[in-house]
């Protein structure tokens, strides 16, 4: 079995307790405006083109078996339609203008890379993240590696969006030592708007998640224009205020770095000139939601 | 009673600026050099260190002083650097001889020093005997060496009673009649032998184990009534400022050592450092499985706030490493670290740990305008063979500089302060201490490295081109083989990311270099000790006598310092950083190694960042790893830094062996620092 992956990030220290290594796992259900890992949406290999980057020597134009790449009057243009995702332009790249997003990993291979950072994860009691994209929509694998993984006393963490079957937290649920959980809004209407997707799913999985005796981190991402108002604040503390197992409430501060890859996917940017809320804003949304006794960390 | 130290902080750190020397009765330059000049002409068969000793003590006795009524300490004395002055001629007027037909140094390949610069005295004999005891001692001793010993301790205890005549301090009365017996009197102490000593011509490079040094005296003055802790503070930074003011952040600063067992004047110093937010003196730490945890979150947090100057050293591994090399366990637990990272038992041992250095990468350049190769392998023997040929030679110029050393600077106030030398009647620089080794800094690994790694590939086994491209690449300093340069940087595994590939080539070399470098003897009936690091000065002098390397690196920049990945390269992260260099037996190093962290400060926010960083530590530690110290930046606010340096002058960098405020590094420098820190 293997899994398809965007990146693997060591020394991840958000992403769970202590010292972590993250795997993000490529495809996501949703299409979250604030997105700031868009090569992690589409379950397919995608080719980024870094503009900026390019030094036009014309070596993608040379090896393209189909002429997607293509320079008109010294502007390099990049024909996605024709794309198959062979990755030779990206080989020859050297300025790094090309980026390819998504590999294979066996289980064996993956479980090896992460067991090379055990003395770490010993001592700072961090271990292992699936995140994404959706980890869970490769539920299978995520288990078939922190199975392995638990065997080692290593301790395992799914960071997921919760929009997908329930089916697929329980693959998952006997090898999993603490959940992050992204909660982005109860009202489903606001939901459908800026997520591209009802969190229907996603508040009934919650639910039952938290009846199984799991840590649970819920995580907000603090998006200004959709859930920054004191309504959808304090619904989201009502709803939280009702459920077990929920350790902490993560606020995540949106913030603007991963638009240019937006452009870089040929994608268009679903969140311009906003800007990322302050201190003082986030302090006052945390003291919101602690009166719904909740643990907050931002 | 001098003022609270924050309101006069900026004078006493422009203390040693345009200092108003007394002028009374006391002598100027002119009748100094006059002086001096007609003794040795008077005395033309007498031995050196006797020559020295006097004019040591004329210096105490006839050179003009300056007090400072607001301070709480005295320490200055107009000498003209005429000591160091009289040591820089001798050993150039030596050398010329000594290295007319096989230089001290080749350039960019190796380099040999009278290495003066690396020295510690015994401080617990200077506190338990005071600079009384230390005279008395002499003086019931025969021969030259203790001659000259009570001759300079003469000098100081005249030169304290010249302070106390213009200025008088119950302090100094003590001082000049016995040991210290107070906290103030221990750190009044260890100034002004700090100051006489560098006037004699050694460099002080550690100022002891404070905490175990003073702690007795500081806790004894609380009891007593005679000091708060408030005071003691006060005391500290009017002591502290004082290393900071001397170097103003440009040159070495005088490292202070605490750990592993900790006291309330550990919590003290570092509460005071913090607060002082100083580049200068920097702090060690001995760091063991049973130092207090509350401690070293101290520390951590102190590192965070941009005190980067602390470097952290791993307690048992620097014992056990010192034992396997000749050191008793009672002697090895009292080490010591002598300059940037060098151990060494402390008032026991003169390590000469700057007296020579090899260039690793520059060998790889020599290797490949040597010859041509049929296989990697041979590549790599022949690579072997020239280090071998670099540190026969680098030896052999060492030795000899060791001998030079009785002749151009004795140290009788250094020797004086150390049991062996005196019970030998041996100066330091005749091998009176009771450890003599030598240092081999090993630089450029990184570069060395990668290099061999990117021929090994390019070459021979992708043979993207033959090594005879690659030369003509090198010799036209990459110029019009961008590809080629391109190729070496971006599709070649680089030291420092786990990768086997390239690690093992590491392995090779540092294995080699221990076995070949380590128990070598020396001149001083001692042996010879690698080091794998390079401080700024050494990975830039290297480099600019170096051609363009394999690695992609052009022919002229400096070389990677220290002993982690390249900047920029170490891409896979830190804990594979820590991975690679672990692997190597770090313990073949005996003169030191230091790994470099660069984080950014969002991995080490809070709590949980100051838990990650000693997660960190430990982790390193449990592998292996001897010394860690680290720089915690987001690459914006070091842009930000270079456009608007005003806003930042007091963001401080760790550039090896010292600590420099961002905006005194020139802008190569800077940039290296920018690049290390995009990757985090």
């Amino acid at each position: 079995m293997t899994g398809f992956y965007l990146n693997i990030k060591r020394f991840a220290v958000h992403d769970g307790p202590g010292i972590r290594t993250t795997i993000f796992l490529k495809g996501c259900p949703l299409k979250c405006k604030w997105c700031h890992n868009p090569e992690s949406i589409s379950p397919k290999a995608e080719v980024g083109f870094l503009n900026h980057k390019c030094i036009a020597c014309g070596k993608c134009v040379e090896l393209c078996p189909n002429t997607a790449h293509n320079f008109l009057n010294g502007k390099h243009l990049f024909d996605r339609s024709k794309c198959t995702q062979c990755g030779k332009c990206v080989e020859v790249c050297l300025p790094e203008a090309l980026e390819y997003y998504g590999y294979k990993i066996s289980v064996d291979k993956a479980v090896d890379l992460i067991l090379e950072d055990k003395i770490f994860y010993d001592n700072s009691g961090g271990g292992a993240t699936f995140s994404g994209g959706e980890p869970l929509l490769q539920a299978e694998f995520c288990a078939e590696v922190f199975k392995a993984l638990r065997a080692e006393k290593i301790h395992c963490v799914i960071d997921t969006s919760g929009a997908v079957k329930w089916k697929n937290f329980e693959t998952v649920l006997p090898y999993t030592n603490m959940f992050l959980y992204d909660l982005k809004h109860v009202d489903e209407k606001r939901h459908l708007q800026h997520v591209g997707g009802s969190n229907r799913l996603i508040l009934e999985n919650l639910e039952r998640l938290s009846k199984c005796n799991i840590p649970i981190e819920i995580r907000i991402p603090v998006i200004p224009g959709f859930n920054m108002d004191i309504e959808s604040i304090n619904a989201i503390g009502e709803t939280l205020s009702q459920l077990s197992n929920i350790t902490t409430v993560q606020l995540l501060t949106y913030h603007d770095f991963g638009r240019s890859k937006f452009e870089a996917l040929g994608k268009p940017n679903t969140m311009p000139k906003v800007k990322a809320p302050l201190v003082e804003q986030m302090s006052d949304l945390a003291d919101k939601l602690e009166k719904f006794t909740l643990k907050i960390k931002y | 009673m001098p003022e609270k130290f924050k309101t006069v902080r900026k004078g006493l750190e422009q203390q040693y600026q345009d200092i108003k020397f007394i002028h009374d009765s006391s002598w100027s330059k002119i009748e100094l050099e006059k002086a001096i000049a007609e003794h040795r002409s008077k005395n033309p068969d007498e031995a050196y260190i006797i020559s020295k000793a006097w004019i040591f003590k004329l210096l105490c006795e006839k050179a003009r002083i300056a007090i400072d009524e607001g301070d709480y300490f005295v320490d200055k004395l107009e000498h003209h650097n005429l000591m160091i002055i009289l040591k820089n001629q001798r050993i150039r007027d030596k050398s010329i001889i000594e290295f007319k037909d096989s230089p001290a140094s080749e350039p960019g390949v190796f380099g040999t020093v009278v290495d003066t610069s690396h020295t510690c005295p015994d401080w617990k004999n200077l506190l338990k005997y005071g600079f009384v005891g230390l005279r008395d001692r002499a003086m019931s001793k025969t021969g030259e060496l203790a001659k000259a010993v009570s001759m300079v301790y003469d000098g100081v205890i005249a030169l304290i009673k010249r302070y106390n005549e213009i200025s008088p301090r119950q302090v100094l009365i003590n001082l000049s009649e016995g040991p210290p017996q107070t906290f103030h009197e221990a750190l009044q102490v260890a100034y002004l032998y700090n100051e006489l000593q560098e006037m004699e011509g050694e460099e002080i490079r550690s100022m002891g184990r404070f905490d175990l040094l003073y702690n007795d005296l500081y806790l004894a003055d609380l009891k007593a009534g005679r000091l708060t802790r408030d005071q003691a503070k006060e005391l500290l930074k009017y002591f502290f400022i004082k290393f900071y003011a001397k170097t103003l952040g440009k040159r070495f600063g005088k490292p202070f050592l605490f750990g592993h067992d900790v006291n309330e004047l550990s919590y003290l110093a570092f509460e005071v450092f913090q607060e002082m937010h100083i580049v200068d003196p920097k702090f060690h730490v001995r760091l063991s499985e049973n130092t207090d945890k509350k401690f070293l979150t101290q520390v951590v947090e102190c590192i965070k706030s941009g005190c980067t100057s602390i470097v952290i050293v791993n307690n048992d591994k620097q014992i056990d490493m010192l034992c396997e090399n000749g050191k008793t366990r009672e002697d090895a637990e009292d080490y010591i670290l002598i300059g940037c990272y060098e151990p060494a038992v402390a008032g026991k041992e003169m390590n000469w740990s700057g007296g020579a250095f090899m260039n690793l990468a520059k060998a790889v350049e020599l290797v490949l305008d040597a010859d041509n190769y049929d296989s990697f392998d041979e590549l790599m023997d022949a690579y072997i063979k020239e280090l071998d040929v670099i540190f026969t030679k680098l030896a052999d110029r060492s030795r000899r500089q060791e001998l030079l050393w009785p002749e151009v600077n004795p140290a009788p106030l250094l020797s004086g302060t150390m049991d062996s030398c005196m019970e030998q009647g041996l100066d330091v620089s005749q091998g009176g201490a009771e450890y003599n080794t030598s240092g081999c800094i090993c630089a450029g690994i990184a570069n060395a490295v990668d290099s061999l790694m990117a021929i090994k590939q390019l070459v021979f086994e992708d043979k993207t081109c033959s090594i005879d491209e690659l030369k003509i690449a090198l010799e036209a300093n990459w110029e019009g083989y961008e590809e080629l340069r391109l190729t070496a940087i971006k599709r070649v595994p680089k030291w420092g990311n786990n990768d086997s590939r390239v690690d093992s080539i590491a392995l090779r070399i540092t294995d080699f270099l221990g076995e070949r470098i380590n128990n070598e003897p020396n001149a001083r009936g001692g042996v010879f000790q690698a080091a794998l690091y390079a401080i700024s000065v050494t990975a830039q002098t290297f480099g600019a006598d170096t051609g363009a390397l394999p690695d992609g690196r052009l022919a002229g920049t400096s070389l990677t310092m220290n002993t982690g990945a390249s900047p920029g390269l170490d891409k896979n992260g830190l804990t594979s950083l820590i991975n690679s260099v672990t692997k190597i037996d770090l313990a073949q190093f005996p003169s030191g190694t230091v790994l470099d962290i660069m984080l950014h400060p969002s991995a080490v926010a809070g709590q949980e960042g100051t838990d990650a960083i000693i997660s960190i530590i430990r982790s390193l530690f449990a592998k292996g790893g001897m010394a860690i110290q680290f720089n915690i930046f987001d690459a914006d606010i070091l842009r930000d830094a270079q456009k608007n340096p005003e806003n930042y002058a007091s963001l401080q960098v760790r550039v090896c062996g010292w600590n420099v405020r961002f905006n005194d590094l020139s802008i190569e420098e800077q940039n290296i620092f920018v690049a290390k820190a995009e990757m985090v």
